[in-house]
């Protein structure tokens, strides 16, 4: 799901909570100096942040979320795809001011193999996802260290959520294979 | 002293809203800067992947049936001492055993018994199970040769590291080096796949 934002008109909760607690920073702190100070003036300054900004979260926001892929005992190597234990939510921002419109490149580092610490182990170009909107396609991990996913146009707030699948189609050691991928979001 | 309280509780609220508002987590990544800069965020998600040991052998048709190999000397060949090949069973060529072994468990062993009678074809074992010779078209996955006895073995050459895949087609042939009295002589034999 895409939502393009206004800059100039559009202030996110997060800010509205950013300035409120500002607020309530510079009121504590002119209480505490209005009892030794009673005469200290208050000068208020809302900035409206950085003129350009990007943004990204793949699954939960406090943790790195994991998905789980169980392989059934009569199904290894059978090529039957197995779908990971939870779907994962991917949000991307950025902004910029109109007059300095900016690109944004999603791209994925998979280049590490999951592995089970007996040494043996197995390419994340086996992993697959779909997608749910499509804003960031369905494809398959390259394996690589930078595989473009999609590329959006400021400002712009992009959601999509991926179902991931174990593509199943080659007998591996038997054992639990961890592994991890890398997604960035950049605007050079 | 007023003025430390007054500077910490400020210093605590600015990176109170500093953190709502950029959400630095180790799941989400937020970079600000000028139009002109670049700017560059992460964030992470684990993969994790369980496969369980597993074996899974096949001699002939898939299922709970059991193909048969039938071997039928002419009558004026009984006994001459020229082999006759078996027919039957499920192989693409027409006669003998598609065989799939596929394993994550280790090396594999395959051992061969015969169905506990006493021995050889037939009711009183009056065939030799040793007449009967086994051939495989793949040197990574032999057929073990029969006896009476039972418990021949071979061993399958692994795919790599503890995992096995192969196949193969076992084909037999009957001796016939001897006469033996007219009938039918039937041996069942266990074919056992054996992971350490």
């Amino acid at each position: 799901m895409i939502k393009t934002m206004m800059l100039t008109r559009h202030i996110s909760t997060r800010n509205i909570v950013a300035t409120l607690l500002l607020i309530s920073a510079m009121l504590v702190g002119w209480i505490a100096d209005a009892v030794t100070n009673p005469a200290a003036a208050i000068v208020f300054n809302i900035g409206n942040g950085s003129p350009a900004e990007i943004y990204i979260q793949v699954g939960r926001r406090n943790s790195i979320s994991r998905v789980r892929f169980r392989v059934a005992n009569d199904d290894v190597g059978s090529g039957n795809p197995v779908s990971g234990n939870r779907r994962i939510d991917i949000q991307l921002l950025i902004r910029a001011p109109a007059a300095s419109p900016l690109t944004g490149f999603l791209t994925v580092d998979s280049s590490t193999p999951l592995n089970n610490g007996s040494g043996a182990t197995i390419p994340v170009s086996e992993i697959s996802w779909t997608a749910s909107s499509g804003d960031i396609p369905s494809d398959s991990f390259a394996g690589t260290s930078n595989q473009q996913l999609a590329s959006f146009n400021s400002s712009v707030r992009v959601t999509d959520r991926h179902t991931f699948s174990y593509k199943n189609r080659n007998i591996y050691d038997a054992g639990t294979y961890n592994g991890q991928v890398t997604y960035t979001w950049f605007a050079p | 002293m007023n003025i430390y309280i007054k500077q910490t509780v400020t210093a605590v609220f600015l990176c109170m809203s500093s953190c709502l508002l950029y959400g630095v987590q180790a799941e989400t990544g937020s970079v600000t800067g000028g139009p002109d800069g670049n700017m560059t965020s992460s964030a992470r998600l684990k993969l994790r992947v369980i496969i369980p040991r597993f074996l899974q052998f096949q001699v002939g048709s898939p299922g709970t049936s059991v193909d048969t190999i039938s071997f039928q000397p002419a009558a004026d060949t009984v006994g001459n001492g020229v082999a006759v090949s078996g027919t039957g069973g499920d192989a693409s060529s027409g006669s003998g055993a598609s065989v799939v072994l596929r394993s994550n468990a280790g090396q594999i062993t395959i051992v061969a018994d015969n169905d506990g009678g006493s021995g050889g074809l037939g009711s009183s074992g009056s065939i030799s199970l040793s007449e009967i010779t086994a051939l495989s078209d793949s040197s990574d996955l032999q057929t073990p040769q029969l006896s009476d006895s039972g418990a021949t073995t071979t061993t399958a050459t692994p795919t790599g590291g503890e995992v096995t895949d192969r196949r193969a087609t076992w084909s037999y042939s009957y001796n016939n080096s001897r006469a033996v009295e007219p009938g039918s002589y039937d041996a069942e034999i266990v074919y056992t796949a054996v992971s350490p």
